[in-house]
């Protein structure tokens, strides 16, 4: 027997084969190194024997005992046809009364509902005083105003006087704006002779003058009421 | 005694309250030292055997009484066992390894080496690890660990040779003394 030969013999040996030892014993007496390779095996069997063994402690045991034959009765009750009849019925209940209230028994997909604010637009009549305008036309007097523009010196300005070096711009007679309220003027004419009547001149009529050319001086006009006098006319004022 | 097993295996089928707790308590100690030799906790070993019993109460209704009882009631607790140990945080510390204070140097190396086994134990695969411990216990051989873990003894065989082969590679420096 060789010592390869010898290495499987010894693990059949150790498995509790009794032929296999037997075989082994005569290879060992000879051999010193298998003999310890044994050996060592061996120990290595029997302090694992030492590791596993145990004493079990009674109180352990009966604790063990007691508790499992309490779980096992309890189970076994429950386990019972009427209780699985109890259970099935129990289970029919909720599902209906759950149908009854909306809600499946079954997890489902929850959907949650939460409470946002919403601006809601409300149309509201309130009856308010109203003030209503209206358009009230009084007839109120107007006094007429005629216009009348006359000669008169103009003045420098303040814009003719800038800039100081710029050479003087003639001097245009000023339009000043007069108010004038015309009033009827009592004239008697007493023809004698068949003459030309003479014009009636209102010194501050400025419709002849401007309608009839230039601007006439006073001393002109003067001496036409003359000339007009002399033809027959007479003037009373 | 078979059948009187398989009788009162029945009366606990149809629900006789006496033959269910005279059942737990026969099992409860092999529940309990597959427990620990898994988890190495005697706490964690009392919640697994009572998970164990509950469920071999409540499977009783369906289990065949010609069938090994003793052979399933393992099975169970492996499985319980192994559910406790996948639920412990990664970072918590493996049971077994808080060391009572020693008063003799015996002691004191005593100690040292179930750490180094425990040590050597958690470097194993899940499935070596469980067949090394089961394997170990005094009740327990082939057949019944193949049974225990579900699956063929040659898959147990294959799990001893690595398990052992590896501990020993690992103890190597307590071994060889």
């Amino acid at each position: 027997m060789t010592c390869t030969e010898a290495r499987d013999l010894m693990h059949q040996a150790l498995d509790g084969c009794e032929e296999a030892r037997r075989r082994l014993e005569a290879h060992l007496a000879e051999c010193p190194e298998c003999r310890d390779e044994f050996e060592a095996l061996q120990r290595a069997q029997d302090v694992v024997a030492e590791m596993v063994a145990s004493d079990p402690p009674e109180d352990r045991l009966e604790r063990a005992t007691v508790a499992a034959l309490a779980v096992a009765d309890h189970r076994q009750h429950t386990r019972s046809p009427w209780a699985a009849l109890a259970m099935a019925a129990a289970v029919l209940v909720a599902f209906g009364v759950g149908l009854l209230a909306g809600r499946a028994v079954w997890p489902r997909e929850v959907v949650r509902m939460e409470r946002v604010p919403q601006i809601v637009e409300k149309v509201v009549e309130r009856e308010v005083p109203v003030v209503e305008e209206r358009v009230v036309v009084k007839r109120v007097p107007v006094v007429r105003e005629r216009i009348v523009y006359r000669d008169r010196p103009a003045k420098a300005t303040e814009a003719e006087e800038q800039p100081p070096a710029a050479p003087p711009e003639p001097v245009m007679p000023e339009i000043r704006e007069e108010r004038i309220v015309a009033k009827p003027m009592p004239i008697t004419i007493t023809q004698t002779e068949e003459v030309a009547p003479a014009p009636v001149v209102d010194e501050e009529t400025p419709e002849a003058d401007e309608i009839g050319g230039e601007p006439r001086a006073p001393e002109e006009q003067r001496l036409a009421l003359e000339t007009s006098a002399s033809k027959g006319g007479r003037i009373v004022q | 005694m078979a059948e009187a097993g398989r009788e009162l295996i029945a009366r606990a089928k149809r629900g006789d309250r006496a033959a269910r707790e005279r059942l737990a308590r026969r099992h409860r100690r092999e529940v309990f030292r597959v427990a620990y030799a898994i988890l190495g906790d005697d706490e964690e070993a009392e919640d697994a055997t009572q998970e164990a019993l509950v469920r071999m109460l409540r499977g009783l209704a369906g289990f065949d009484e010609r069938r090994d009882l003793g052979a399933w009631v393992r099975r169970i607790a492996v499985n319980c066992a192994l559910n406790a140990m996948r639920r412990r945080p990664d970072e918590a510390e493996a049971p077994g390894e808080q060391t009572a204070a020693s008063n003799t140097a015996d002691e004191a190396q005593t100690h040292d080496l179930q750490r180094a086994v425990r040590r050597a134990l958690a470097e194993l695969p899940e499935r070596q690890r469980v067949a090394m411990s089961l394997f170990a216990l005094e009740e327990m051989d082939l057949r019944s660990t193949a049974e225990a873990m579900g699956c063929a003894e040659g898959t147990v065989k294959s799990h001893l040779h690595r398990a052992r082969q590896r501990v020993r590679e690992i103890l190597s420096d307590w071994l060889e003394d």
